[in-house]
């Protein structure tokens, strides 16, 4: 199994891990879901599948994300996505990285996106995973994951959210549990989720914001702001960010990105990258291969 | 430019030109159009923006179908969709291919799409793009090519004809027209014309035989599977074969297929692996390399 050297730099006053290797063009790899979430704690394991692979070719960095993993929580409360973008910018900026590949997944989807948007200077390519955030319409976590089978962020309660995602379970591997349960299980995953629910930080902050971004960022695609060769990848059974928020999301962008292409995994649910993860690897290594 | 040096070879009777470059995993393409066209003359040279390419990684080969280019006519008048199959599995297995990737564009996606149906023990993978052939629902050739210039075939119709299929012009390149016009100037080339139009061979034999395949074909996937990995992919401003014909035969064929993609290409019209070749040729590679 890959990814077990984690690394750690400050980010301004957040403690962040993240995992790095191979060589060549640099890829950054932003998972999905965010801090202080009762159905998951993802971190950058999400990825366990893809990184050798990817890092055969290219230099590949996949970080925790702010609150999220074993990076530390937001400073002053600020609970909210743009909390989250600003950090992932001052981690490319931090650990040195230009002219990245950004591939994001769900919740990070939306966050390559702006990136790109609000940083294009960092960017050499987009693609965006299965990202209900980012899609035009809702997503149906809250029909799909509605009834949890146990306490929040149990080892059960985890591998049954992450089925419910999928089209086939057999990606959900001991080892990426492991690594969840255990983030599920620190006190400052804890302290998130007090901020985010008991003190009603989500209701109040992390989701009407996000709610108010997600309208500037459609409109800025909308107003062909999207200036980097960008690819929307989608899993073809996903229950919660169904195919029908991927088609218009790809149809915006094409409308004012030259390079602009759109794949669809068969017999893949949220997690298009676990569930197919060498055709997955094949889509982002030609993809970037075709910009040289 | 590639693809300068042809190669023959006899398929039961009938010439076959073809050209091959390359070592590693066959890839076989197969290119558009029927015989007896009278709007344009397709013929193997319609991959030069792909061919030396996909050649760094593959066994390429790409040849002229039964009637076009420059293989013969079919026998005994047999003007069908069915026998240019045919000849086409006849072809592979002359040239001892096995394990064969196949990538077939427009007429040429159904005509994939059949040998891996029909042959299964030659057949590694299986690449459809942008095929109203193949799809359901209906193409749009006759509206988008009613205002033809006249001549039919001559340099101007045939630049007037791939204009029309195309997002931007930009890949109708002069290489490609001479070959075309070369092509439509042969007198078997004419004398399919004759058959076809003339003769009525068209609607009496070719579009009758080819519907009837079709329903068969869509019968077959949805009750058997295409039975090996299959990719479909689609320019998004194809004018001939829109972009929900595409979906509805993803949708058709990944209900039966797991190993099942599909791929669209941006700013792209019929031709999506001329005007974009680099990413075209990389969906190409990376779908048949992470098998």
């Amino acid at each position: 199994m890959p990814m077990n050297d984690p690394k750690w730099t400050k980010v301004g006053n957040v403690d962040t891990r993240y995992f790095e290797g191979g060589e060549g063009e640099t890829v950054v790899l932003f998972y999905g879901g965010n801090f202080g979430s009762t159905d998951g704690s993802n971190c950058a394991i999400a990825w366990d599948r893809n990184f050798d692979g990817l890092a055969a070719n290219h230099h590949v960095v996949a970080p925790d994300k702010l609150g999220q993993g074993h990076t530390g929580n937001p400073i002053n409360d600020d609970y909210t996505m743009n909390a989250v973008v600003h950090h992932a910018a001052a981690f490319i900026d931090t650990v040195g990285l230009s002219n990245v590949h950004l591939v994001g997944h769900s919740r990070g989807g939306y966050l390559v996106t702006r990136l790109t948007l609000e940083f294009p200077e960092l960017v050499r390519s987009c693609t965006i995973v299965d990202s209900g955030t980012l899609g035009p319409g809702v997503g149906l976590n809250e029909i799909v994951h509605a009834q949890p089978p146990d306490e929040p962020l149990s080892r059960e309660c985890q591998r049954w959210t992450y089925e419910k995602y999928s089209y086939s379970p057999d990606h959900i591997t001991d080892g990426w549990l492991d690594a969840v349960v255990e983030v599920g299980r620190l006190p400052k995953t804890r302290e998130a989720v007090r901020k985010m629910e008991d003190e009603g930080l989500k209701g109040a902050l992390f989701l009407p914001e996000l709610a108010r971004q997600k309208a500037e960022t459609l409109r800025w695609i909308q107003d062909r702001k999207m200036k980097r060769p960008t690819q929307v990848v989608w899993g073809y059974n996903d229950p919660t960010a169904p195919l029908r928020q991927g088609i218009p999301l790809y149809e915006m962008i094409a409308a004012g990105e030259r390079q602009a292409y759109f794949h669809i995994i068969n017999r893949a649910g949220h997690f298009p990258f676990r569930e197919h993860p060498e055709r997955f690897n094949g889509i982002v290594d030609g993809f970037i291969s075709s910009l040289n | 430019m590639p693809m300068t040096d042809a190669k023959w070879v006899d398929v039961d009777g009938i010439r076959t030109r073809y050209f091959e470059a390359g070592s590693g995993p066959p890839l076989v393409l197969v290119y558009g159009g029927n015989f007896g066209s009278d709007e344009a003359a397709s013929s193997a040279i319609v991959w030069n923006r792909n061919f030396d390419a996909l050649a760094r990684h593959f066994h390429v080969v790409a040849f002229d179908k039964l009637g076009q280019g420059h293989t013969d006519n079919p026998a005994n008048d047999d003007y069908t969709m069915n026998a240019v199959v045919q000849h086409a599995n006849a072809f592979i297995r002359t040239l001892g291919l096995s394990d064969v990737h196949l990538a077939g564009h427009s007429r040429g996606g159904y005509l994939v799409c059949r040998v891996t149906l029909e042959q299964p023990d030659l057949v590694a993978s299986c690449t459809i793009i942008d095929s109203n052939t193949c799809a359901p629902g209906r193409g749009r050739n006759d509206i988008v090519h009613a205002g033809a210039p006249r001549p039919r075939l001559g340099r101007e119709c045939q630049k007037w004809v791939y204009e029309h299929y195309s997002y931007s012009p930009h890949h109708i390149d002069e290489a490609f027209l001479d070959a075309a016009v070369e092509v439509a100037n042969l007198p078997k080339f004419q004398e399919s014309v004759r058959k076809m139009e003339d003769e009525g061979l068209r609607t009496r034999m070719f579009l009758p035989g080819l519907a009837k395949d079709k329903s068969e074909m869509f019968a077959w996937i949805r009750d058997r599977g295409m039975g090996k990995p299959t990719q479909i992919i689609w320019g998004r401003n194809d004018p001939t074969a829109p972009l929900e014909q595409g979906y509805a035969l993803f949708d058709l064929i990944a209900a039966t297929e797991p190993r099942c993609q599909l791929q669209i290409i941006n700013r792209a019209g019929h031709h999506s692996f001329r005007e974009q070749p680099e990413i075209f040729n990389e969906m190409l590679r990376g779908f048949i390399q992470a098998l």
